[in-house]
């Protein structure tokens, strides 16, 4: 690698002439005045500051696309063959929702998304309840947050039959 | 005939004059530090070697991509070694960088003039992680599918810049196919150059200055040979390493993901299950911030305490080696915590 000296060479050579000193100041001035060469070094230097910033900007947006998908209704199934006391996963586009059929025969549905750190839910049909495994966050059969992490209730989505068949859509 | 070869090549190269400056630059004989640094370097080389490999064969596409690294481990020759050296080495990666980090911290390098060497090593830490955890994104399993997920939320619960990380993250704002590509691209392209680039500066930020406070305090060894040969022979024996665990140990692929079909649980790496312990067990809310939020804010304090060392710890004072010796001993049980 380089040596301690051969870095610091070349820091003073070339920058920041000082003022020619045959001009005899007229007044007392604060500021000494800009020479040529300081006000070319601004407007170059400002210029390609204000390009990277302009640039910038498009980049980021490139990045970090955003904008929803446009589907946003899901099949679970027939409704004859979706048994009572039984939950289902389904799609709307690529965002997991969750239905469950309670015992009186009627359809919930909810966001699969855990309102922790959006992990994918799972009904559990034995213990009667809704429940993240990730942190071990619990919620009831009415999406309500009951124990664990979750800082909220599950978001509702609509749930309604038609012909026959379970359609999940979001409100 | 071989040495007129080699002197023909010395001659162009300039190879004499570079080993005559090394021959004359002194280092301690023994470092920690400067040893799990060489081996952090190694071992970053065998995953960009490995990697580029792997990239060949695997393919950036939720449907086919956990195929495609079944394909690589089953049918493609030394397809297993391959992905098992980079896997095994990724985890050694994390390892090595760890023990780095905490050699430095203990043995207080940090100190002036070495801030400049201690924040890149730090930016370093995080772009090191960043790689080891966008590599388990990649299988598109269960696991990682769910790691993109809970990662790009935590990070996204973050002030100002939140919804940006998120989007970054994501490819959008849901976890979808793209986010598989952001992970990839991250994986093989921004992240392996960043560390290129942060790796040179760091690494000559430490040999540019002579590296010894108090000369003839400690004993010293040239760079060549002496040194380079030392690290040459841990470099070989972190290579058997390597290869054992490659050949011994398999890692698992993983279920490609299925969202309609089965409960998904997910656990991150054991470089990142102290956050997990921590946001798994913290109540839904604190201060009336979502805990999350909390925790992400407390561990971004921590951060900053790392970037502030330098300029906090100048004087004598070891309040600074207490409180390192803390966090050291709160990821510990953390982590022993979640494991457990």
């Amino acid at each position: 690698m380089s040596t301690p000296d051969d870095t610091r060479s070349g820091e003073h050579d070339g920058s920041a002439a000082p003022a020619s000193n045959d001009e005899v100041p007229k007044a007392p001035s604060p500021r000494p005045e800009p020479t040529r060469r300081d006000f070319l070094s601004i407007a170059i230097s400002g210029t390609a500051a204000s390009l990277g910033v302009f640039s910038a900007y498009p980049v980021v947006r490139f990045l970090a696309p955003s904008g929803d998908e446009q589907l946003r209704t899901g099949d679970a199934g027939d409704e004859d063959k979706f048994p009572r006391g039984a939950g289902r996963m389904v799609l709307l586009g690529s965002k997991p929702a969750l239905v469950i059929r309670l015992d009186d025969g009627t359809f919930r549905a909810f966001s699969a998304l855990c309102t922790h750190l959006q992990c994918v839910v799972a009904y559990s049909a034995e213990r009667r309840r809704i429940e993240c495994p990730c942190h071990r966050g619990v919620y009831s059969l009415e999406g309500q947050n009951v124990s664990g992490p979750p800082p909220s209730p599950l978001k509702q989505l609509a749930c309604e039959v038609v012909n026959g068949k379970v359609i999940v859509s979001e409100v | 005939m071989e040495g007129v070869a080699r002197k023909w090549f010395a001659e162009r190269l300039g190879t004499g004059a570079l080993l005559e400056r090394l021959r004359a630059r002194q280092v301690p004989s023994f470092s920690v530090p400067q040893y799990t640094g060489g081996v952090v370097i190694f071992l970053f080389l065998l995953q960009v070697a490995t990697g580029i490999l792997l990239m060949l064969p695997y393919r950036v596409d939720p449907a086919s991509a956990n195929a495609s690294i079944e394909a690589i481990v089953g049918q493609v020759p030394f397809g297993s070694l391959m992905r098992g050296i980079h896997a095994w080495a990724s985890h050694l990666f994390v390892a090595a960088m760890m023990l780095h980090l905490a050699s430095v911290l203990l043995l207080r390098r940090y100190r002036a003039p070495n801030e400049l060497v201690w924040l890149l090593g730090l930016l370093l830490l995080l772009v090191g992680v960043g790689l080891a955890f966008t590599g388990t994104i990649l299988p598109w399993n269960e696991n990682g599918y769910l790691q993109a997920r809970v990662s790009s939320e935590m990070l996204g619960q973050g002030p100002v810049f939140g919804g940006f990380v998120k989007r970054l993250l994501r490819g959008g704002d849901e976890v979808t196919p793209w986010t598989l590509n952001h992970a990839y691209g991250f994986h093989t392209g921004v992240l392996p150059a960043a560390a290129t680039l942060l790796v040179l500066l760091h690494t000559v930020q430490v040999h540019r200055r002579a590296p010894l406070a108090d000369p003839g305090a400690v004993p010293t060894i040239p760079v060549y040979p002496d040194f380079a040969v030392r690290m040459a022979a841990a470099c070989v024996g972190v290579m058997a390493l390597v290869v054992s665990l490659a050949t011994f140990v398999p890692v698992p692929i993983g279920e490609a993901v299925d969202l309609r079909a089965s409960v998904l649980n997910a656990q991150p790496p054991w470089y990142l299950l102290f956050a997990h312990e921590l946001v798994g067990s913290a109540p839904p809310m604190i201060l009336g911030l979502p805990s999350a939020q909390f925790v992400l804010g407390a561990l971004s304090l921590v951060g900053l305490f790392a970037v502030g060392l330098p300029f906090i710890d100048r004087r004598g004072s070891r309040i600074t080696l207490y409180v390192g010796l803390v966090l050291i001993a709160v990821w510990g049980l953390l982590t022993a915590h979640a494991v457990l």
